[in-house]
């Protein structure tokens, strides 16, 4: 089977999206120890606020795209501080329950304000260039590119900084990085500024590519759960390598199957990793 | 009085593992605590170092009563520990290992990271030639040294130790004990727990023995060695 180059490209612009929403997710997981269904939600969030920014407001996608960032980035600390921190010491399975519950409020509040329908980003009308037979927007060039900044400079700053390096050793053992005098309440606070800030930029990337709609986010957990479990969940690098992976093997596979069961190429990917790769894609080794 | 402990009580959940431990150390001293498994010796320990809560009595340390505080403060105080298991950062370098031992020291004005780096390096030279090195992917003996080093960093005012000798290789836990020694010549006061009670005990200025929770005896190394009692119940025929 020869694959079709263009859908090789549509596969790297949607698994930028996965990768970076994916990173988000794990870097959150690491340090709290839960899943946050709510995650998908605070994508579709960030997608609407720039949205409100750019196209009801009127100001430039630029400064939309700041703002749905910075939005989602305080908002995950505020909601931390409202809910999630009360149940801190609780068990990972109540705290899933409750992040479904604020999954729920978060899209309800989104449809209750702007409505179940469909919306465009307000953007410059630009031809769509092609190259080797490949067509290709500005936006989704704009997705790959941003996206490689980001996980380069996720990358240094886990690697490089003082902050990083304890992220990851919280990761690893979270009381021993307590033993050794980190304040991991900080480093919470930390996570959830990083952590929605890069929910907010995936779901506007979203948005970009596709269209924004209150349940956005949440189609798109399962591609995203895909990527972290088959990356080995808590693992950055292999999260970021699933998504590629999942996005790129999802649009391939409209070549053979009908293009609405695309999504279901996560699933079946996550199930093929969990049996087989119950560690991630590099085990534990890689970390 | 380096430490004091008085009356300490601490467990878990409903359950009380520590029945008012009373104990003294001196500044310089090596203190060494045995006792039989599941006496609750680790749990003293995580105790003094803040990781398990002490319900009633004190601990003081310096002066400052520590019981209360939890163990990211604790540490500030000059009190390094190593657990008894898991006590590296798996998926952490070397290097990054002894930078977070560094931590609550890092950026303060009286503290210089490479030269205390030397100085760890000079204890534990195999930490330099590895220290790029995937921390996990190091041999049991060599984690321990990691483990020691990156609570050597800080250059504590007390080292607690946690079975040091445990799970090494009968060659290397007498290398242990003469680092313990050799860490404590140095100036470094060190209280551990050790069920090589007798290699332990005979490097120790002091020794407490606890079971079930309680002291039972304290002397010092030579009095529990020579007690026949400690002997027969609790030094086994080694
Ligand atoms: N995290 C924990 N939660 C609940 N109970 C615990 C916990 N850790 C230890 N215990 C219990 O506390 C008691 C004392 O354990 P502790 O580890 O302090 O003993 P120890 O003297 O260090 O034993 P060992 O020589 O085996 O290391 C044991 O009955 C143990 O089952
Ligand atoms: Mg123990």
């Amino acid at each position: 089977m020869v694959l079709d180059p263009q859908l090789v490209w549509n596969g790297l612009v949607v698994g930028s999206i996965i990768s970076v929403s994916a990173l988000g997710l794990t870097l959150i997981f690491g340090i709290l120890n839960f899943i946050n269904i709510a995650y998908g939600d605070y994508m579709a969030a960030g997608a609407y606020v720039a949205w409100a920014v750019n196209a009801q407001a009127g100001l430039p996608i630029g400064v939309a795209i700041v703002a749905g960032i910075l939005v989602m980035s305080v908002g995950s600390v505020v909601l931390d501080k409202l809910v999630f921190q009360h149940f801190r010491t609780r068990s990972p399975i109540t705290l899933l329950i409750v992040s479904i519950g604020v999954a729920f409020f978060i899209r309800n509040l989104l449809r209750a304000i702007w409505g179940p329908s469909g919306h465009f980003y307000d953007l410059p009308m630009e031809a769509s260039p092609s190259f080797a037979g490949v067509r290709f927007s500005v936006e989704q060039v704009a997705i790959i590119v941003v996206s490689l900044l980001l996980l380069l400079g996720v990358y240094v700053m886990l690697r490089r900084t003082r902050i990083g390096i304890a992220m990851r050793a919280a990761s690893d053992d979270r009381m021993l990085s307590r033993i050794r005098g980190v304040d991991t309440e900080k480093l919470v606070l930390y996570v959830w500024l990083i952590g929605g800030a890069i929910a907010g930029l995936s779901g506007i990337m979203l948005g970009l590519d596709a269209q924004i709609r209150p349940n956005m986010g949440f189609t798109a957990l399962i591609a995203i759960f895909a990527a972290v479990i088959l990356g080995g969940i808590g693992d950055p690098k292999g999260a970021v390598a699933g998504g590629y992976f999942i996005g790129v093997a999802q649009e391939v596979s409209v070549a053979v199957i009908p293009s609405e069961y695309k999504f279901g190429v996560g699933l079946v990917a996550l199930i093929i990793g969990l049996l087989t790769r119950p560690d991630g894609l590099f085990g534990e080794a890689t970390r | 009085m380096l430490l004091e402990l008085e009356s300490v009580v601490s467990g878990y959940g409903d359950a009380i593992i520590v029945h008012g431990v009373d104990m003294q150390m001196e500044d310089g001293e090596v203190v060494t605590i045995i006792g039989p498994n599941g006496a609750g010796k680790s749990t003293l320990l995580k105790t003094v170092v803040g990781v398990v809560e002490a319900r009633e009595g004190s601990v003081q340390f310096n002066g400052t009563d520590l019981a209360g505080k939890p163990p990211e403060e604790i540490v500030e105080y000059g009190m390094c520990y190593v657990r008894q298991n898991d006590n590296i950062f798996p998926n952490l370098s070397v290097m990054e290992n002894l930078k977070m031992g560094a931590w609550p020291a890092e950026g303060k004005d009286w503290f210089d990271f490479d030269d205390r780096l030397d100085e760890v390096y000079d204890q534990f030279p195999v930490l330099e030639e590895r220290a790029e090195q995937r921390a996990g992917s190091l041999s049991g003996g060599q984690q321990q040294m990691v483990a020691m080093g990156t609570a050597m960093i800080l250059d504590p005012d007390l080292l607690v130790l946690d079975e040091p000798s445990a799970g090494l290789a009968p060659q290397l836990v007498d290398e242990m004990f003469e680092k313990i020694v050799e860490i404590n010549e140095a100036g470094t006061p060190i209280l551990m727990v050790e069920q090589n009670a007798r290699a332990a005990l005979r490097r120790s200025d002091r020794g407490i023995v606890l079971d079930m929770g309680e002291n039972r005896f304290q002397g010092t190394g030579e009095e529990l060695l020579d007690s026949e009692e400690v002997a027969e119940l609790y030094l086994g025929t080694d």
